[in-house]
């Protein structure tokens, strides 16, 4: 088995060769520390790495449990016990986790190894992960551009062959959009079909905790070991978890797909639209029926995702202040000074341009005008849901109009960088499952780029979601592609 | 139209109010940026 590029397999590869002992769980992390040691100076994906805890788990894992001996990167916005935990931010800056998140706990349970914590923008505000306070991540498929974001190193390990899989966190798009930009898989639960608990809060009602692999078998594994209720999060659905493997040999006989007549705007890569196209095609020749559906809201949809994320953002940050954990102004004279210079010294300038707008819509005189305002269309946005969904039992879209844009080509324009989640962010408002699959390469200045096909869910219909996604990967060849970064260190 | 608080139907959830285990006082000061005598420490409050 030294022959074989062992990290390059997929979760379900892995396991079948640990199960039939092929493999040692401890020559597995040997391999893979030995494959980002090769790749992670050029990508950046990784914020902090334990292998030496990854070892010792894994000399004492067992290989039959669902996930038994799979190291797996888990995205620094969630706490792993022992680890850091920075949110990619200098105000968390020293800070340990004293505590395992939920999802965590569920993964050590099921013979999962955490060991190591992916680069996002910090506290996952951003589409290209530019807004990391720590370091740059490059996509693995061109150095020069973004792995999107939030969950960019989270993508971009996973997609270089740095991780068999990952946790990320979706607000508004973050595993879906950086899982199309660099080429592998991200599904976004419904709200509530995972715990938060131990996720660091951003914006309460739209986050949620979701894998990023290679293939969509991977994806539901993960999603096996992580959905279901939990005592410690109040907006944890109580609700039975079926087993997502077993949907996945299922055809795609009968079932209806709406293509949203408001998703196909100018502005769409050309190239982006072709392979959507495509994969529509591609669908269809698979037995599903393509029908036209109507999102009428759609166009509100980045509006008010701006207003309640900012309005629940400013809220959850407000935890920040130098005084129970991370970073603390040097000298304060006061409590006051304390807090003001902790903040002014520890958050960067996009997390403090969302703080700021988001105190504006809640503040007094204000809040009818905006955030209840923006509650209202919220509301909406879910009805054009529920009524398409009457009609068909998915929805496909691309991931993202773009493929990835070059580090720094958005970095000045907020709006522009606003604009990269146009598609994924109605999804969080309203609460539906989605999954971003790759469906093709768009070729950009000699480079191959990867795009993501979108499909969207009813809340709690993940296993139909995922039996879509997998039945079209399994008819394609996208996912087998590797980026140049992996073809490099091929050397055995 | 009703303002959405969740864009799924949860209501309050109850449980038992019941004491359990959570983090000690070192856990839960040991990323303190100051601390003694068990306490966060922050500069005078008061006059």
């Amino acid at each position: 088995m030294t022959e074989k590029d062992l990290p390059a397999l997929s979760i379900a590869d892995l396991q079948s060769l640990l199960r039939r002992r092929e493999v040692s769980a401890r020559e597995v992390i040997d391999a893979l520390q030995a494959r980002i040691e090769a790749v992670d100076q050029d990508i950046g994906a990784y914020l902090s790495l334990d292998m030496e805890a990854a070892a010792q788990e894994a000399e004492q894992s067992n290989v039959d449990l669902p996930l038994g001996g799979v190291p797996l990167a888990i995205k620094d916005i969630i706490n792993v016990m022992g680890q850091p935990c920075t949110c990619a931010s200098k105000i968390l800056n020293g800070y340990r986790a004293t505590y395992d998140a939920t999802v965590i706990s569920k993964l050590r349970a099921a013979g999962a190894i955490p060991f190591g914590k992916t680069n996002l923008d910090e506290f996952a505000m951003g589409s290209s992960t530019e807004n990391s306070a720590i370091k740059l991540t490059r996509n693995p498929w061109d150095l020069s551009r973004v792995p999107g974001g939030s969950s960019g190193g989270s993508a971009a390990a996973v997609a270089a062959d740095a991780a068999f899989g990952a946790l990320g966190s979706d607000t508004g798009g973050s595993i879906r959009q950086p899982a199309a930009l660099s080429g592998v898989v991200g599904f976004k639960p419904t709200y509530g079909r995972v715990s938060r608990f131990g996720l660091v809060a951003f914006a309460s009602s739209l986050d949620q905790i979701g894998p990023l692999t290679k293939t969509v078998r991977d994806a539901a594994l993960m999603m096996n070991a992580i959905a279901g209720h939990d005592p410690q999060d109040s907006t944890a659905l109580n609700e039975a978890v079926p087993d997502y493997i077993a949907r996945l040999k299922h055809d795609l006989c009968g079932l209806r797909l709406g293509l949203p007549k408001e998703y196909l705007i100018e502005g769409i890569d050309p190239q982006v639209k072709t392979a959507i196209d495509a994969a529509v095609k591609q669908l269809n020749s698979l037995g599903a029926e393509i029908v036209e559906v109507s999102l009428p809201t759609t166009e509100y949809a980045i509006a008010v995702y701006y207003i309640v994320a900012t309005a629940e953002a400013s809220t959850n940050l407000a935890r920040f202040d130098g005084v129970r954990y991370g970073y603390r102004a040097e000298n304060p004279k006061d409590i006051l000074d304390l807090y003001g210079r902790t903040r002014g010294e520890g958050f960067g300038q996009e997390v403090k341009r969302r703080i700021i707008l988001g105190t504006y819509v809640l503040s007094s005189g204000y809040y009818d005008a905006y955030y209840l305002h923006a509650q209202k269309v919220r509301e909406l946005i879910r009805q054009d849901f529920a009524r398409a969904f009457e009609k068909v039992d998915a929805l496909v879209s691309p991931t993202s109009p773009v493929p990835a844009f070059k580090l720094g080509e958005r970095v000045a324009d907020p709006l522009q960088m606003y604009l990269a989640d146009i598609f994924t962010i109605a999804a969080n408002l309203a609460g539906i499952c989605g999954i971003s699959v790759p469906c093709g390469f768009a070729e950009v200045e000699g480079q191959r780029l990867p795009i993501g096909l979108q499909l969207l869910g009813k809340p709690l219909d993940e296993a139909r979601i995922l039996q879509i996604a997998h039945a079209y990967e399994q008819s394609t060849d996208w996912h087998k592609a590797r980026p140049p970064v992996a073809q490099k260190r091929r050397k055995t | 139209v009703e303002a959405a608080a969740h864009a799924l139907p949860i209501y309050n959830v109850f449980r038992e109010d019941v004491p359990r285990d959570w983090l000690t006082a070192e856990e839960t000061l040991s990323n303190a940026p100051r601390q003694a005598n068990g306490l966060f420490i922050v500069p005078k409050v008061v006059e």
